[in-house]
């Protein structure tokens, strides 16, 4: 019942969550979901580049340590700066998820994100 | 797995599963919706409230809803995750629907459980200055005066729970020390009876007198660290 009720959103000691296998530690995964969020202002979250470029340090989900590694050095706060910093690396599925994701008219044109899940990113599958 | 009608929706579940790590909250929010709808697969209310939990669990914000939805109006969870979701910067639902529930337990209904959820959802996010309830995005759509009333006794029926159950807890310590009980197994009931206030079954009517401020500094000498 503890877990169930639990005041903080999302727990960590979620008894639901427990019997998943994420393949990544719980705590990094959440650290994760909410930089992908404050990235792409999903999930009711006001959209943030540079705040969530400034949480992926600090994370060691594999997502966050690319994310970080692609952007350093680069003094990125708009969405059409880290958007071109995503499309300068076409070969990744990653990059080009989140670069339609980042595209203003992006229900217009799914290239990018079919090519995404193509190259078999699952969050463009998801999507 | 034999839920799904098709061998492409078989492959892509296995798929998609076996990429929890960077996709999680949206695969189980759509897988949700796949089950309910029965969309490539057997609709399936309780694989849909499944994987909506998991979503929600996971702080997907759309799946708190619809998962809040697909539960019984009885459920008191109902509104811990209305309330999760209304905190999150979608109140809607929650605002609406919550005074009715108010109204139903003070005039008798056995809904003592939801009203108390009601109160921890709306504890600490009503701004009485700026006539706000969970924020500012949504408040204009319901008037705030008609709300603060059930609201208040919400809150208030919420706040007396919590009191009388830090005082059963009180009370349990004290007698469990003076009979020496072991300190685990003290620990243990003592969480168990914290834990109970959900049920929310203490009776307005039996309050006790010193509720209102409960003597701890005389419990806490038996405390043990």
């Amino acid at each position: 019942m503890a877990s169930h009720f639990s005041s903080h959103w999302p727990d960590i000691n979620s008894c639901v969550l427990s019997k998943i296998s994420f393949g990544v530690p719980l705590l990094e995964l959440f650290k994760w979901l909410e930089i992908r969020d404050t990235l792409l202002g999903n999930n009711d979250k006001n959209q943030d580049i540079a705040a969530a470029l400034a949480l992926a340090r600090d994370c060691k989900h594999p997502d966050a340590v690319w994310l970080t590694s692609i952007f350093e050095g680069k003094n990125v706060s708009t969405k059409e700066d880290a958007r071109k910093v995503f499309l300068s690396c076409m070969n990744d599925a990653r990059a080009l998820c989140f670069a339609w994701h980042l595209t203003d008219d992006r229900g217009d044109d799914f290239s990018l994100l079919r090519r995404a899940a193509e190259l078999g990113n699952a969050f463009a599958c998801s999507v | 797995m034999s839920k799904f009608c098709t061998e492409t929706m078989r492959k892509l579940f296995v798929w998609l599963n076996s990429r929890l790590h960077s996709t999680s909250a949206m695969v189980f929010y759509f897988l949700g919706h796949w089950f309910l709808r029965g969309i490539g697969c057997e609709k399936d209310l309780n694989l849909a409230r499944g994987n909506y939990l998991n979503a929600g669990e996971l702080g997907h914000v759309g799946a708190a809803v619809d998962y809040g939805r697909l539960l019984d109006e009885s459920d008191s969870a109902r509104w811990l995750w209305r309330g999760r979701a209304a905190l999150r910067g979608r109140p809607g639902l929650f605002l609406y629907s919550f005074s009715k529930q108010v109204d139903l337990f003070f005039s008798g209904y056995e809904n003592a459980s939801i009203v108390f959820m009601i109160g921890r959802a709306l504890n600490g996010n009503i701004d009485m200055e700026k006539k706000k309830i969970f924020g500012p995005p949504h408040a204009l759509l319901v008037d705030f005066d008609s709300l603060i009333e059930p609201a208040n006794q919400a809150l208030s029926f919420f706040s007396f729970q919590t009191k009388l159950a830090r005082l059963a807890v009180d009370t349990w310590t004290l007698i469990a020390t003076r009979l020496h009980v072991i300190k685990d197994m003290r620990i243990f009931i003592g969480k168990m009876i914290w834990e109970g206030r959900f049920e929310a079954n203490y009776k307005i009517d039996n309050a006790p007198a010193p509720l209102a401020s409960p003597d701890r500094k005389r419990f806490r000498k038996y405390y043990r660290k």
